[in-house]
């Protein structure tokens, strides 16, 4: 039986994990080696939805790196399938709606999980028009009409 | 957090969105670039060009020999490693093309660590750096390998 681990998120409902799962979050981890998790580890920025999120990807990817482990042997040694089933399944774990995949991504970024941040980040501006950009993060162009077409006109290929 | 308002994000964040923007894609990253002027200073800074991966630059634009030269100076490792490869094999400028070669795969680029292991193995008998393959580099190698649109490199060296 794995040692488990308790969050807690910022509405104090509690959420246990196995320690392999929460090993994923370099500052949990940290954390584990000082030997400070016990009585559950408060999280008052990470609302319960993003952090059943989070343990969702930190699951899935320790249950992948076991498989991976696992057959080792018996694969063709590139081990691609797994990698392809293992992208796909984190495609599909950021069709959320935008403020979630902002909640994920700050997350990602406080409890240092390099490969859902990374994912997250590069998933945000995927795909998106320059309109899309502004409307979603309440940016305000502060560009002239002249500045913005200079702009667009340096990477045009990137537009169209 | 109900509001995303991207420009309100700690510095840092913003800038590391940026930077794993420019990582994965040239298209999301200039349309980013358009959006406001914040945004635009923020994807110029030398964390955008070393966080650049060349091979994703869309080659049929044309390559400009500003990236190259800003990518280069900033030790960007996609482009020291294709700056590497041509002097090694297409310019016969062995030592300084392994010496490039090496600052990549150094710097983590798996292409680089494959091309500098096998470039050792070849040419010195020297199979010191197989032992630096990880087994998820194998993946990537496996992968990269049976890619067959392989992007083509024109000769760029005397740009930059």
């Amino acid at each position: 039986m794995s040692k488990k681990i308790i969050f807690e998120s910022s509405e104090g409902e509690s959420f246990e994990v196995d320690e392999a799962v929460a090993l994923e979050c370099q500052t949990i981890k940290n954390m584990i080696e000082d030997d400070c998790t016990d009585g559950g580890i408060p999280l008052a920025n990470v609302n319960s939805a993003t952090l059943t999120k989070v343990i969702d990807y930190c699951k899935k990817h320790v249950e992948a790196a076991a498989a991976a482990e696992a057959n080792a042997g018996d694969k063709d040694i590139y081990g691609a399938n797994k990698d392809i089933e293992l992208k796909t399944w984190d495609e599909e774990f950021v069709k959320v709606d935008q403020p979630l995949l902002f909640d994920l991504m700050l997350a990602a970024n406080f409890l240092i999980i390099p490969g859902l941040l990374d994912l997250t980040c590069k998933t945000m501006m995927r795909g998106k028009t320059v309109l899309q950009i502004r409307e979603i993060f309440h940016i305000k162009k502060d560009y002239t009409d002249a500045e913005e077409a200079e702009v667009r006109k340096e990477n045009a290929w990137a537009f169209e | 957090m109900a509001e995303m308002t991207f420009l309100d994000l700690p510095s840092e964040i913003q800038q590391l969105i940026v930077s794993c923007v420019a990582k994965n894609s040239f298209q999301d990253l200039y349309r980013l670039r358009s959006t406001c002027k914040s945004m635009r200073a923020l994807a110029d800074t030398p964390d955008v060009y070393s966080s650049f991966d060349l091979y994703k630059h869309p080659w049929w634009t044309g390559l400009r020999n500003t990236l190259l030269r800003r990518c280069y100076d900033v030790g960007n490792p996609s482009t020291l490693y294709i700056k590497g490869v041509e002097y090694f094999y297409a310019l016969q400028r062995h030592e300084e093309g392994l010496v490039l070669m090496k600052r990549a795969a150094d710097a983590g680029y798996e292409r680089a660590l494959y091309t500098y292991a096998m470039t050792r193995k070849l040419y010195w008998d020297d199979e010191e750096y197989f032992a630096s393959f990880t087994r998820e580099a194998v993946g990537t190698i496996g992968w990269l390998v049976r890619m067959d649109d392989v992007p083509w490199v024109p000769v760029v060296n005397e740009w930059f």
